[in-house]
């Protein structure tokens, strides 16, 4: 008898070990599942993300804008013909420094001037229209700052560039062609304030914005 | 009685209990056959709403992205309507006041106050806290490299259809659900568009020219790898006072394109048995007048001159000569064989030649070297690739063509007859009007063309339509370049010349050596074609300077 009332405990205890077990068993499996398919998400999140990116870079540093920094900072030129070797016994032949280096030393051709391309409106009225809105009085001082610091930021990054700078460029530069160094690229840049942004993709709002937001921060830099 | 209402309580118990059955069904029904929302599904939303648009090399040309858009229900506005203009002027300065006060009172249920907003623009604005005011994601049309290759590549219109360019071309292939996950591959390789687009403005701007236009187009497969027409526009932000800049100069303006036209009258001479020897020689010693025409020299040489000096010199008389000989059916015939009787064959949209309705003598005459018909640019351009390929005319195109899937395209002249004009077009550039062009170790051979423009009361001797054309390298032809500019204005870079050596000839000479290296041609300047059975041909001034 009483084994028999033992048994409905047994029973009991049974089931009270194992339906927890099995409970617990789907619910980490749910739990497991539910992360797999937040990182698919993340994962989808994240190409969605790098497709954002990558037309914002394609945008910034597009092949006009390229061609401005190859042209006007890094005052680089299209290779000439005698730059080309036609095999690896040319290559091996190949002497630099002969006479002094004087006999690869080209004259710098066919730096890009990078002009802006003529848009119907500049065509039409033969001016070249001002796109930048004119950014509101009080954020003067702010965005004059800002374009200080961002001369000066790019300024430097001139230096390091020309630094690399091929060794014709450099060699030009030495027989006084009129090759432009970094302090005339620091010059450029206070004058062409915000030019490095492409102001023709740009429409008039933004562009004031980017100048709001830039004076913003750098009042907040100067607290 | 009781029976009765046992029977009712039955029934309504079965009515109970088929409705918690139906319940359960339904809940079992669904926890089987419906299944979650997955990874899977978010990965459709990576599939844009309309297709990119990529260059030959996978450089994106345009593409579709999420841009925040600012609205205002009118009828939904709490706040004071004035200072919430006031506010949103300050917020986004594009425009004032007064302009947002006459949208907030618009008697719409919705309108838009600004579209391709930045974040911080609409956080800030979500700041004012105005419940009127609504924000969305919209799909905008980017295109990165804005002004370049606009022609080519096309705009989209409000509504999100292609307005004009590939967009237009191809709006069902970009738009389909089925295909618009893979990106649309063009035949522009986008380096070369800069390099072509950039040149052709800075001679433009320097010759201060009405207008100007450039292509370069793979001579094997009717690929087009650089459209230029100037002006552009920006496809990011349409200017609606630029709608002109819109026109594409390449495929919609016709032009009468000069000299240009003399290798291809050349090229039909030569096939055709009428010149079946390079020595063979004509007058030139004076105008030469017919009816009431008089076709005279620009340079005149007052001598007999040979084939390869006819082209060297450009000469008019002895073109024409050669023409009237031809006679109206073999150049009519050619002319319509290189497609100068249609629109171009090329899918975005074109303009009609202007063909002469009547070939009298003259008509034939003049024609001959490119007066009197006129022409597209790309006409121009497909003619010449047909003139150095062998022989082979195909249609242009701007989508990529794979290896091996050419067009089958149409012979226009013979193996033999394209050889000479390789020679000869070379020969025009190392001996002749378009040194300037000569791009050292690129082998460049083309012909100079300077038309006189024709306005009101005939042609005018100012102004020039000025023009290039030119293959390289022509030992092995792989790209034909036009550069064409409308109405130069003579300088003191050009020598105080309008013509197009002084004018087109350097930028096809700047455009080959910035992208010939990225088009896979290399330099080397001890490669060439051999010209050694015409340079003897070709008659020296022994005077002083001379060789």
């Amino acid at each position: 008898m009483a084994i028999y009332a033992m048994k409905g405990f047994g029973w009991l205890l049974c089931g009270a070990l194992v339906a927890p077990g099995c409970y617990m068993v789907t619910s980490r499996v749910a739990a497991e599942r539910a992360r797999l398919e937040a990182t698919e998400r993340a994962i989808v999140q994240a190409k969605k993300d790098i497709r954002d990116l990558e037309i914002e870079f394609e945008t910034r540093a597009n092949l006009a804008q390229l061609e401005r920094w190859n042209g006007d900072v890094l005052a680089l030129s299209a290779p000439t013909s005698d730059q080309y070797l036609p095999g690896e016994a040319e290559l091996a032949s190949l002497r630099p420094l002969q006479d002094g280096g004087q006999v690869y030393r080209h004259a710098v051709l066919l730096v890009p001037a990078g002009g802006a391309p003529v848009t119907g409106v500049a065509a039409a009225s033969a001016t070249v229209p001002v796109t930048g809105a004119v950014p509101p009085a009080r954020a003067d001082a702010g965005k004059a700052a800002a374009n200080g610091e961002r001369a000066r930021e790019r300024g430097a990054s001139g230096d390091v560039a020309l630094a690399s700078l091929n060794r014709d460029v450099r060699d030009a530069a030495a027989s006084s062609e009129p090759v432009r160094g970094p302090s005339h690229v620091a010059e450029k840049f206070k004058g062409e304030a915000m030019a490095m942004l492409d102001d023709k993709l740009l429409s008039d709002s933004t562009f004031a914005e980017l100048m709001q937001a830039g004076g913003k921060s750098a009042k907040r830099a100067a607290r | 009685m009781l029976a009765v209402a046992q029977v009712r309580l039955m029934i309504l118990l079965l009515l109970f209990g088929a409705a918690a059955f139906v319940l359960l069904a339904r809940l079992s029904y669904l926890a089987i056959s419906a299944s979650p929302a997955t990874g899977r599904n978010a990965a459709s939303m990576l599939v844009p709403l309309r297709a990119d648009i990529v260059d030959r090399n996978g450089t994106p040309l345009a593409r579709t992205i999420d841009a925040w858009s600012i609205g205002v229900h009118p009828h939904k506005v709490i706040g004071d309507k004035r200072e919430l203009a006031e506010r949103l002027a300050e917020l986004m300065p594009a425009h004032d006041a007064a302009w947002y006060f006459r949208k907030l009172n618009l008697n719409s249920t919705f309108t838009y106050l600004e579209r391709r907003a930045l974040p911080e623009t609409v956080t800030a604005v979500n700041a004012l806290g105005e419940p009127g005011i609504a924000f969305g994601r919209e799909p905008e049309r980017l295109y990165p490299h804005a002004t370049l290759g606009a022609h080519a590549i096309g705009s989209l219109d409000f509504a999100g259809h292609g307005q004009i360019g590939i967009e237009r071309a191809f709006d069902a292939r970009l738009s389909d659900p089925a295909q618009r996950g893979e990106p649309f591959a063009a035949a522009i390789d986008v380096r070369v568009q800069q390099a072509l687009e950039s040149e052709l403005s800075q001679a433009m701007t320097s010759f201060q020219a009405a207008g100007a236009a450039g292509v370069i187009l793979d001579v094997q497969s009717g690929e087009v790898v650089a459209m230029t027409s100037l002006p552009t526009f920006n496809p990011n932000k349409i200017d609606p006072a630029a709608r002109a800049a819109m026109r594409n100069h390449v495929t919609q303006s016709v032009y009468e394109l000069g000299s240009t036209f003399k290798p291809i009258t050349m090229a039909i001479a030569i096939d055709s048995g009428v010149v079946s020897s390079m020595a063979k020689r004509f007058d030139a010693t004076e105008p030469l007048q017919v009816g009431r025409f008089r076709i005279r020299d620009d340079h005149p040489e007052k001598r007999w001159l040979n084939i390869p000096e006819t082209l060297i010199h450009s000469s008019n008389i002895v073109t024409a000569r050669i023409a009237d000989e031809l006679g109206k059916e073999r150049m009519e015939d050619m002319f319509r064989k290189l497609g100068f009787g249609t629109a171009p064959d090329i899918e975005i949209e074109k303009g009609r030649p202007l063909w002469p309705s009547f070939w009298a003598r003259t008509t034939v005459m003049t024609t001959a070297y490119g007066h009197g018909i006129a022409v597209t640019p790309l006409h121009l351009a497909s003619a010449y690739a047909a003139l150095v390929n062998g022989g082979i005319w195909r249609p242009a195109t701007l989508r990529k063509v794979e290896p091996g899937h050419e067009a089958k395209g149409r012979r226009v002249i013979s193996e033999a007859t394209s050889a000479r004009m390789r020679q000869l077009l070379r020969l025009i550039v190392t001996e002749g009007t378009g040194r300037k062009a000569d791009a050292p170790g690129y082998r460049v051979g083309g012909k100079t063309g300077t038309a006189e423009k024709a306005g009101e009361g005939g042609y005018s001797r100012r102004q020039n339509v000025s023009t290039f054309a030119a293959a390289f390298p022509m030992d092995a032809p792989r790209y034909v370049v036009i550069a064409m500019l409308d109405s130069p204005v003579a300088n003191a870079q050009s020598a105080g010349q309008t013509t197009a050596g002084w004018t087109a000839a350097p930028v096809v000479n700047r455009v080959i050596m910035r992208a010939g290296p990225m088009l896979g041609v290399i330099p080397d300047t001890r490669r060439d074609i051999d010209l050694s059975d015409l340079t003897p041909l070709i008659w020296r001034n022994p005077g002083p300077g001379a060789e």
